[in-house]
């Protein structure tokens, strides 16, 4: 029987996603039970020549997580694109750029460039879908652990089929709530008025069971897809959003926009508290600047 | 220059659009009108990617408050679009897109609220595009 073969490689991104992958012990058992990790920087086998010698389609799944900065970020990814049957791209990073991303704010990046060894950086971050095609994802700053293995392992059950063409969504561990349900589905809290002082974090002390939004505080909730359990809202701090927008809506920012205007107080416009939303920009794209539409299209490749 | 967008009430904007042709008061060739059943329905997504495709701005027409024919829609579009200008601000995109609250009859402030934004562009005004 040949051997099922599958390679691990961390973008530009904080390893975190990588290390999800052990977070849950046993399903990562599961995983080497009936695959052989075969490049994976952060762990095994960083030889990039290892990976480049395969023949073409040979690994079962090429895991992606973090987005695209460097040169070497973009050689990796086409050649795991190439050499894998299936791609899955996981973490806010690899499908929306996630925070790394927030350097393309305007006025941009004017740092030192890279020198000789390092790569040279990329015009701006891309996330991994917008210069290769994905197979599959999983959402999550990190994912949820049991996501992301049930995910992997799903992905190699399909490595051997024809290519459908069809992203396959993550799994989540809300499957009665629906694909389109956000996280407020999951959420204990609850909406008693509406929003009328914008408030920050440190400033306020937190009320149990009372919805952020009615605090003052800025929640991802209404805009952010669901299936996360919506732990940080449980644990007494407002969602990120890094489970990036339900499928079917283009720009996450947009959506939270949308969102939090609807729960906006009327007189909070402009001379109001809606005018002191600081970095409304990095928070309505914090996860998912790099696919918005506040940026110029990335060229197509 | 780009174009701009105009996304236009069919209650206010687009009646006053309408008879700003029958008075013989000339829209900047620029413009170029879509007509929408309320400005409630206008999602930013919209105006975004207007921008985003090659726009030189996104001009939004609704009712006056208290106007709005179906009782509401201008005033959420206001609250949204409030946001999304500071939004746009903070990008250092100012200037690319306006929100207007006009009456069907005020014809003189959409024509010139139209050649405004065309003149300030013209001009080049900060941001991408």
């Amino acid at each position: 029987m040949a051997e099922v073969k599958l390679a691990v490689y961390g973008a530009g991104g904080c390893s975190g996603c990588e290390l999800t992958l052990l977070e849950d012990p046993l399903g990562f058992l599961d995983i080497t039970a009936v695959a052989r990790v075969v490049f994976w920087p952060l762990l095994v086998n960083d030889r990039l020549a290892d990976l480049a010698e395969l023949p073409d389609g040979s690994l079962a799944v090429a895991v992606v997580c973090g987005g695209l900065r460097t040169d070497q970020d973009l050689k990796v990814v086409e050649l795991c694109r190439r050499k894998g049957r299936r791609l899955l791209a996981v973490g806010s990073c690899a499908l929306w750029g996630g925070v790394p991303a927030l350097v393309d704010l305007p006025p941009g990046f004017n740092g030192p460039l890279a020198a000789e060894p390092l790569p040279a950086l990329l015009p701006r971050v891309l996330p991994v879908a917008q210069v290769v095609p994905v197979d599959g994802e999983v959402p999550g700053c990190p994912p949820v652990p049991g996501q992301l293995t049930r995910q992997v392992l799903a992905m190699l059950e399909l490595a051997d089929q024809p290519p459908t063409g069809e992203r396959v969504l993550g799994l989540t561990d809300q499957p009665s709530a629906g694909e389109t349900a956000v996280v407020c589905a999951d959420c204990q809290r609850r909406r008693e008025g509406g929003l009328t002082k914008w408030r920050r974090f440190p400033e306020v002390a937190v009320a149990t069971g009372k919805c952020f939004l009615d605090q003052g505080l800025v929640c991802s909730g209404p805009a952010t897809r669901g299936g996360c359990g919506a732990r940080c809202p449980g644990a007494g701090v407002p969602c990120r959003g890094c489970y990036g927008p339900v499928p079917g809506v283009g720009d996450h920012g947009a959506r939270l926009l949308s969102g939090l205007a609807a729960v906006l107080e009327p007189d909070g416009g402009e001379e109001g508290e809606g005018h002191r939303a600081v970095d409304l920009a990095g928070t309505l794209y914090r996860y998912t600047l790099a696919a918005s539409l506040v940026l110029p299209a990335a060229k197509p490749r | 220059m780009g174009r701009i967008v105009g996304f236009f009430c069919r209650w206010c904007g687009y009646t006053a659009a309408d008879l700003a042709g029958v008075a013989r008061r000339p829209l900047p060739v620029e413009l170029v009108v879509v007509r929408v059943p309320c400005t409630g329905r206008v999602d930013p997504e919209l105006v975004l990617e207007a921008l985003q495709q090659g726009a030189a701005g996104v001009l939004v027409v609704g009712c006056r408050r208290g106007d709005c024919h179906y009782v509401s829609g201008n005033l959420e579009a206001e609250k949204r679009f409030k946001l999304l200008r500071l939004l746009l601000c903070q990008l250092g995109m100012e200037g690319r897109f306006q929100l207007q609250l006009i009456s069907p009859s005020e014809v003189e402030r959409l024509v010139e609220a139209a050649w405004q934004m065309v003149f300030q562009l013209r001009q080049g005004m900060p941001g991408r595009g």
